[in-house]
């Protein structure tokens, strides 16, 4: 495996390409597309992550409870591991695993290690896109199973809402959140900030976030384009709870 | 080509039945006495099996969560499973927020069977060598509780989705997937990972599944089954090959073909001195055949397991465990 790589999006090391294609022998031959997919060897990589990528979740962290990476850190169970394929993925892989993961890791594709915590992908922002971390649902289901079995005193920083069967239905089909279905006390959550989605049973089903919009605000159409029309000066808000993943992604995604 | 002439017998049957004769020869040289009460057998539907997720839930908690969706459930030989009849609810088993929350996996007991002979204690190391979907991965993961390691391996990329989805559904965090040819491992492992046991759930002609997918009935012939065998070979031979002095092996099939089962292992205990057959514990199945077929395989593939789909309401499965000597 070649590991010399460019150096590219803050200096990590990746290699050169992650597409070889297999050079043929007689090159006056053209081979059709098919066959040419066909021989694709799709080059993977599972490694412990780079400082930068980690500086993002530190950063996503603190949406979800501003002390949260520094107990992951102190308490030094877990080690992160990025998978660098067709998608990037980040996994938490426990200490005990993470010798084997290493020295595995070196000869043979890994793809899956420990938990799922969530995927590095382009995300767009008003000035076009950005890399940016996204927490998965096993991710936001590991968190939110540490911190209320195991972390009591840190349960006042993060933000909750328990649905109504209507409410969860509805959101496990990846839908937006409506008011009328939370049953819980909605008046102090706050916007930009993680919300775990409980269900009747106070099982958990999910991750939402608070949008605040003006009223007139359309979403840009292309990345860099302004976000706000003529009436960007409105003083009216609308207020969504929006859907950032469910448990429903099995169904829908799961494979 | 050559055409083989089969009885008038066979050739009925096959046509009753919408079998092809070669398959009704095949059951009625593997069940000579019962081969009637088989293929009747083979014409039922299947029941709705579940494995609780006791990572997650205890089987009396899910059972209240189901019985109240309408879901009856009855209870079975393994304190984990139970048999679910969905006849009077609209919601399918696959669909249910306890499913999307790892509650439980859907899966045949017969399918449960191998997991359960080869008993994964927390701790240990445990090598899944053709792992994907990944119903064994996850009750191995069960059966660890968290503790040790499991490698999940399996050959075809495409295979590998759903098997981590399996695996991040039902909450296993102690395990490393990748996609990878399982006959090839050996040099790979080597000196990183040494396995307690290793599950073998070879690949198959899958004969011994018609009630789930009838297809088979008509789609398989001699050359599958030696396809097959040179394929379970290779890689019961790479496993051998891994697996830590004194560790045990899991080789299972959801087929019924004696050449893939008793055939198989009579051949590596006959080039594997090291080798042995242990014979399980729990009262699960009928001992396999030391002959058949006017070939002796000897006394000791009697401590094989087999289920039958007339006398045990399962899908016909063969289990062998075998532990290597120091």
């Amino acid at each position: 495996m070649d590991r010399s790589g460019r150096k590219d999006f803050k200096g990590s090391t990746r290699p050169k390409s992650k597409n070889i294609i297999k050079k043929s022998r007689n090159p006056s031959k053209k081979k059709s597309k098919s066959s040419q997919k066909r021989n694709i060897i799709r080059e993977t990589k599972f490694v412990t992550l780079n400082s930068t990528n980690i500086q993002m979740i530190k950063k996503y962290f603190t949406t979800i409870a501003p002390n949260l990476y520094d107990l992951f850190a102190q308490s030094n169970n877990y080690v992160l591991y990025q998978f660098e394929g067709r998608t990037r993925d980040v996994f938490l892989v426990p200490t005990s695993m993470s010798k084997i993961v290493r020295k595995l890791s070196i000869n043979l594709p890994v793809m899956h290690a420990g938990i799922h915590l969530g995927y590095v992908k382009p995300k767009r922002t008003h000035s076009g896109y950005v890399r940016g971390f996204f927490l998965s649902y096993e991710g936001g289901r590991f968190i939110y199973d540490i911190l209320i079995n195991n972390h009591p005193e840190l349960q006042k920083d993060i933000q909750t809402i328990q649905l109504n069967a209507k409410g969860e239905r509805s959101f496990l089909y990846g839908k937006e959140i409506n008011f009328e279905d939370v049953t819980s006390n909605t008046s102090k959550l706050v916007k930009k900030r993680i919300i775990f989605v409980l269900n009747q049973n106070n099982n958990y089903i999910g991750i939402a976030l608070l949008i605040v919009k003006q009223a007139g605000q359309k979403r840009p159409e292309e990345p860099g384009q302004k976000k706000w029309d003529v009436h960007s000066r409105s003083q009216n808000f609308t207020v969504s709870l929006m859907n950032l993943t469910d448990a429903g992604y099995y169904l829908r995604k799961g494979g | 080509m050559t055409d083989i002439k089969y009885s008038d017998k066979i050739m009925e049957l096959a046509e009753r039945y919408n079998y092809s004769p070669f398959m009704i020869k095949q059951i009625m040289i593997n069940f000579p006495d019962e081969h009637s009460a088989v293929i009747n057998a083979f014409n039922r539907q299947p029941r709705e099996m579940i494995r609780v997720n006791t990572l997650k839930i205890t089987p009396k908690k899910l059972q209240k969560l189901l019985e109240n969706k309408r879901f009856r459930v009855k209870p079975t030989q393994f304190d984990y499973a139970f048999q679910v009849d969905s006849s009077q609810t609209r919601i399918g088993l696959g669909n249910t927020h306890e499913y999307l929350q790892g509650f439980y996996y859907m899966q045949s007991l017969a399918s449960m069977v191998p997991v359960h002979l080869l008993y994964p204690e927390p701790g240990e190391n445990i090598l899944d060598m053709c792992a994907a979907p990944g119903s064994k991965t996850t009750q191995i993961g069960q059966f660890l509780n968290q503790e040790g390691l499991i490698i999940a391996v399996d050959n075809k990329e495409s295979r590998i989705k759903p098997l981590s989805s399996n695996v991040k559904r039902m909450g296993i965090n102690n395990c490393v997937i990748f996609p990878y040819d399982s006959s090839q491992l050996s040099s790979k492992l080597k000196s990183i990972f040494v396995p307690d046991k290793i599950l073998l759930d070879a690949p198959c002609t899958g004969s011994g599944i018609i009630r789930v997918d009838p297809s088979i009935k008509k789609a398989k012939n001699n050359l599958n089954i030696n396809r097959m065998v040179q394929v379970q070979k290779k890689l019961l031979k790479t496993a051998i090959d891994i697996l830590k002095p004194g560790g045990l092996l899991m080789y299972s099939t959801c087929s019924f073909h004696y050449q893939e089962n008793e055939g198989v292992i009579a051949d590596i205990l006959h080039k594997y001195k090291n080798i042995e057959i242990i014979e399980p514990n729990e009262d699960v199945g009928h001992p396999g055949f030391d002959n058949i077929d006017n070939k002796i395989f000897g006394i000791e593939l009697l401590k094989t397991r087999r289920t039958y789909p007339n006398r045990d309401d399962l899908d016909a499965f063969f289990y062998c465990l075998l532990k290597k000597r120091y």
